[in-house]
């Protein structure tokens, strides 16, 4: 009897663990990582002691190589004017704004909202990516993150909790994109 | 007659706004500047220690400077963190030799405190230090 019940939660065990495993490796997991990896790498540039920009162009096609060339992207306000969100259409104007966060931004960290619950759950916590087959083809996922800058030019640091929302065609290229920010906060000493 | 001498106005002045243009850009490498920085800090401190008001006076100059230099370095960019340091540093540096030159040697070493925290502030926030050497985060 002993032996049936220790067998049967060492089952149990691995099978909690496969399950785990199969989450944190599936494709829409791995672009919602890809994705916010090459975001926070948009900063990652220098200068070189003559004052020229240093590797900013290869990060800024880093990230592109996930866009489809009729890209739809509905993002934060990145202009002092601007007001709301704004809509860009097009490769070229998504470019334009991830050029304009790489250049005005430093030190992003976006990253995943955990969820502590479920097996395992409550120690790390989930980094949970809701997915969903379109029925035009492609694959849609969402996933909660908390957003985090700074302004390059003051140095003022803010962090807002937020969602994405990514629709990939069938080749795999991202068609929409929802960036939304909410409740922008300025992270100040205490 | 007329048409000419208007030209050669013309020519002139935009020869002259092109040299000061360039001028403006023209720095000297960055990593030579600060390599310029720190013997003239530690020249300054040795001078300040040893109660020498004139030669310090005469570093506290050439450091300030240097702090103009890092500001023409850093004004191109949106990086007004980084103009604000080196103002600030150039400001102290001033405010070092004139202290210096008083022979108020207590009022000096305050301000050399406040350029000592400035860099040190400047470094923490634009300074990357690699296995290759340092970059400069802009």
């Amino acid at each position: 009897m002993r032996r049936l019940v220790f067998s049967t939660l060492i089952i149990l065990f691995v099978a909690v663990n496969l399950h785990a495993q199969a989450a944190a490796d599936s494709t829409e997991q791995k672009q919602a990582e890809d994705f916010l990896k090459r975001l926070n790498a948009l900063t990652d540039w220098h200068l070189t002691v003559d004052g020229k920009e240093d590797g900013l162009e290869p990060l800024v096609n880093n990230m592109m190589e996930l866009f489809a060339p009729d890209a739809l992207a509905e993002v934060p306000p990145h202009d002092k004017e601007q007001i709301g969100p704004v809509m860009l259409r097009g490769k070229d104007n998504v470019k334009k704004w991830l050029e304009a966060i790489a250049r005005t931004q430093s030190r992003l960290e976006y990253y995943f909202k955990r969820q502590t619950e479920g097996p395992t759950g409550d120690f790390e916590g989930w980094r949970l990516v809701y997915s969903a087959k379109l029925p035009w083809g492609g694959t849609g996922i969402a996933f909660p993150i908390m957003g985090v800058w700074s302004q390059r030019d003051t140095r003022h640091r803010y962090m807002a909790p937020g969602v994405t929302f990514i629709q990939y065609g069938t080749d795999g290229k991202i068609k929409r994109l929802r960036l939304l920010l909410g409740e922008i906060e300025e992270v100040v000493p205490l | 007659m007329n048409r000419r001498f208007i030209l050669i106005i013309i020519l002139i002045a935009l020869v002259i706004t092109d040299i000061a243009a360039f001028a403006q850009q023209q720095h000297r490498p960055y990593n030579l500047i600060m390599k310029d920085i720190q013997p003239a800090f530690a020249a300054l401190r040795k001078d300040l220690d040893g109660n020498n008001g004139a030669a310090a006076a005469e570093d506290a100059a050439k450091l300030q400077a240097l702090f103009t230099e890092v500001e023409g370095f850093w004004a191109p960019f949106d990086t007004q963190d980084a103009v604000g340091f080196a103002k600030r540093a150039g400001e102290a540096a001033a405010k070092i030799g004139t202290a210096a030159k008083a022979n108020d040697i207590k009022g000096a070493q305050a301000s050399l405190a406040v350029v000592q925290k400035t860099c040190a502030s400047c470094h923490f926030a634009h300074r990357e230090e690699t296995a290759k050497g340092f970059l400069i985060r802009p």
